[in-house]
């Protein structure tokens, strides 16, 4: 299990996490989101012990991630599969990490043919395609048969096969009762993925809350469509509701409101609707609705 | 927007290995990383080659450089020249030290070394037990050769080949090794302060040509400043320094000198690993 709390980190000026609480917890793959630049990757990095926070903390099952005996079998972490060196082989890649910690070397091809990567165990990692390096990168995190993965954007030049597996691995890991901690801006893949999202703006907590949890809150986003909504959409917004209007103002989608408000709004103030309708919600909406600053609604 | 999850009831996870890892385990692991690297070991296998073929350049060229057949020189300095590829040999384990390290800041690996090994002090010192072992046998390989070297020069030349072999062309030949055993470690040091193969190389680089721009000053500054280098101590273990000159720092304050220039940049490395972010 991780967890985070009260997290803080400054890099000069530039507050990247502020204050962030969070707990992953076994069983679960809980999706990491937020739009570039949010802290994310500072905040797994802090979790690993590249970083050091300004105040808080963050551990693995109860104590910092550096203080286990052998953390790479406690954590098993892909933060780039870009950071590995390019004239090492694929097989010389996890065999200085399995002799690190003390993983027998029989393990090597077993975790090269899990990723599919069993017949290009030779090939030097510059002769990789990006989906292998990546593919790589999660044979390295597995190398331990850790309890808790971390992954920064693993699914990065994944072709769509790739994807899936990725998804059905990731999926088993934490039926295993391990903890999966993912970071992704493919959202509708997210969405297929992760049972738990934890969403981050400017190195601050946004959601903390199951999937199932987050698309119910969604689904009160309504669409209207009309000649002329922008007396409508005025009073959506003298209301404080998020509101995206097309550059004809004939169509709006509002968030966090019901069509029943949006209709009796329209009557009050004569706007004539030519169709009126929920919107199903998508984790890339919430990620949208929740990650847009005031000043974009 | 929060809520809570419970754990659902799904069969525990394999308890993970609790032995703690050691620096033995970073040493093997910093061993197969240089044996996985083809650069690193052409760049050893140069270090050998080049010693060797400027051994025998400085030799032939003796006539050239001394204005001297080899035949009139003392035998001793001969050999002494065939000494020099130690040196060359010295600057391109500069060079290795300061790639070990510094090709893993340039391409990022260093987070993974770090991830997998937190102790960071325990990667300075598993880097460094691999370099220097090596600086060690390639600089006695390097001996040896511009020894031989020497004496083949001195029999096709008609010279007397035992007298080239004096107890002080030992000595020199025995200290000259100490020259790479310090600097290639000073690079790999370096690298870690600097965070770049440029860095590791250029901080022995300039101690190595510091020995000599400080010779060009005058005396009184000279000779405070020439014993500060770490040539200086070399030059006193292998019987390079002129005695009473102000390289010649006795056989104690020599060790001490070279001693310190490894602890020194060793734990100023360390706190930077150990107190600054990855």
């Amino acid at each position: 299990m991780i967890t985070v709390a009260g997290l803080k980190k400054r890099y000069g000026s530039t507050l990247a996490v502020n204050d962030l609480s969070f707990t992953v917890r076994p069983g679960h793959v809980t999706g990491f989101l937020g739009p570039n630049g949010a802290g994310k990757s500072t905040t797994m990095r802090m979790i690993l012990g590249l970083d050091r926070p300004d105040a808080g903390s963050a551990t693995v099952d109860g104590r910092p991630y550096s203080d286990h005996p052998n953390p790479a079998r406690v954590v098993g972490a892909l933060l780039s599969a870009e950071r590995m060196h390019p004239q090492r082989t694929a097989r010389g890649q996890l065999e200085w990490i399995a002799q690190a910690t003390r993983v027998p070397d029989a393990r090597i091809d077993v975790q090269l043919e899990e990723v599919g990567l069993g017949g290009v165990g030779e090939r030097r990692v510059e002769q990789l395609s990006l989906g292998m390096r990546q593919r790589l990168g999660i044979a390295a995190a597995l190398m331990t048969e850790p309890r808790v993965l971390i992954l920064d954007e693993p699914l990065n030049g994944l072709d769509p096969e790739g994807i899936l597996w990725l998804r059905g691995l990731l999926r088993d890991f934490a039926k295993d009762g391990r903890a999966v901690l993912v970071s992704s801006h493919l959202m509708n893949e997210m969405q297929k993925t992760a049972d738990h999202v934890i969403v981050i703006r400017k190195g601050e907590l946004v959601a903390d809350s199951s999937l199932a949890e987050l698309e119910r809150h969604l689904t009160t986003s309504v669409v209207a469509r009309g000649p002329d909504l922008s007396l409508l959409a005025d009073a959506l917004h003298r209301e404080g509701v998020t509101v995206e209007v097309n550059p004809g103002q004939t169509e709006i989608v509002a968030h966090g409101v019901e069509a029943r408000h949006l209709s009796e709004l329209s009557i009050r103030h004569a706007v004539v609707l030519d169709s009126l309708g929920a919107q199903g919600g998508s984790l890339e909406d919430a990620f949208l609705a929740l990650t847009r600053s005031p000043k974009e609604s | 927007m929060t809520d809570q999850v419970d754990t659902p009831s799904r069969p525990a996870p394999p308890l993970p290995d609790t032995r703690r890892t050691t620096l033995r385990d970073a040493v093997r692991a910093e061993r197969t990383k240089y044996g996985s690297v083809r650069t690193l070991g052409r760049i050893t296998v140069v270090a050998v080659v080049l010693a060797s073929v400027l051994a025998i350049v400085f030799c032939i060229s003796i006539p050239v450089t001394r204005g001297t057949a080899i035949s009139a020189m003392k035998p001793q300095d001969v050999v002494s020249a065939g000494l020099l590829g130690i040196d060359v040999a010295a600057i391109v384990l500069v060079v290795l030290g300061a790639m070990f390290v510094g090709q893993e800041y340039s391409t990022g690996a260093i987070e993974q070394t770090f991830i997998i090994t937190p102790k960071r002090a325990r990667v300075l010192v598993a880097k460094t037990l691999i370099i220097g072992p090596i600086a060690f046998g390639v600089g006695v390989v390097a001996a040896v050769i511009g020894l031989a070297v020497g004496g083949v020069v001195l029999l096709v030349a008609g010279s007397d080949v035992a007298a080239g072999y004096t107890a002080a062309t030992f000595r020199l030949a025995a200290g000259s090794v100490a020259m790479p055993m310090v600097y290639a470690p000073l690079g790999v040091f370096a690298a870690f302060i600097f965070r770049s193969t440029s860095g590791g190389i250029l901080v022995p680089m300039t101690m190595g040509i510091l020995g000599g721009i400080f010779g060009w000053l005058p005396a009184s500054i000279a000779g405070w400043l020439i014993p500060l280098v770490p040539l200086a101590a070399v030059h006193t273990l292998s019987g390079a320094a002129q005695p009473g000159g102000p390289e010649d720092l006795g056989f104690g304050p020599a060790i001490v000198s070279l001693a310190l220039w490894l602890v020194v940049p060793y734990l100023i490395a360390r706190w930077r690993l150990t107190h600054k972010d990855a």
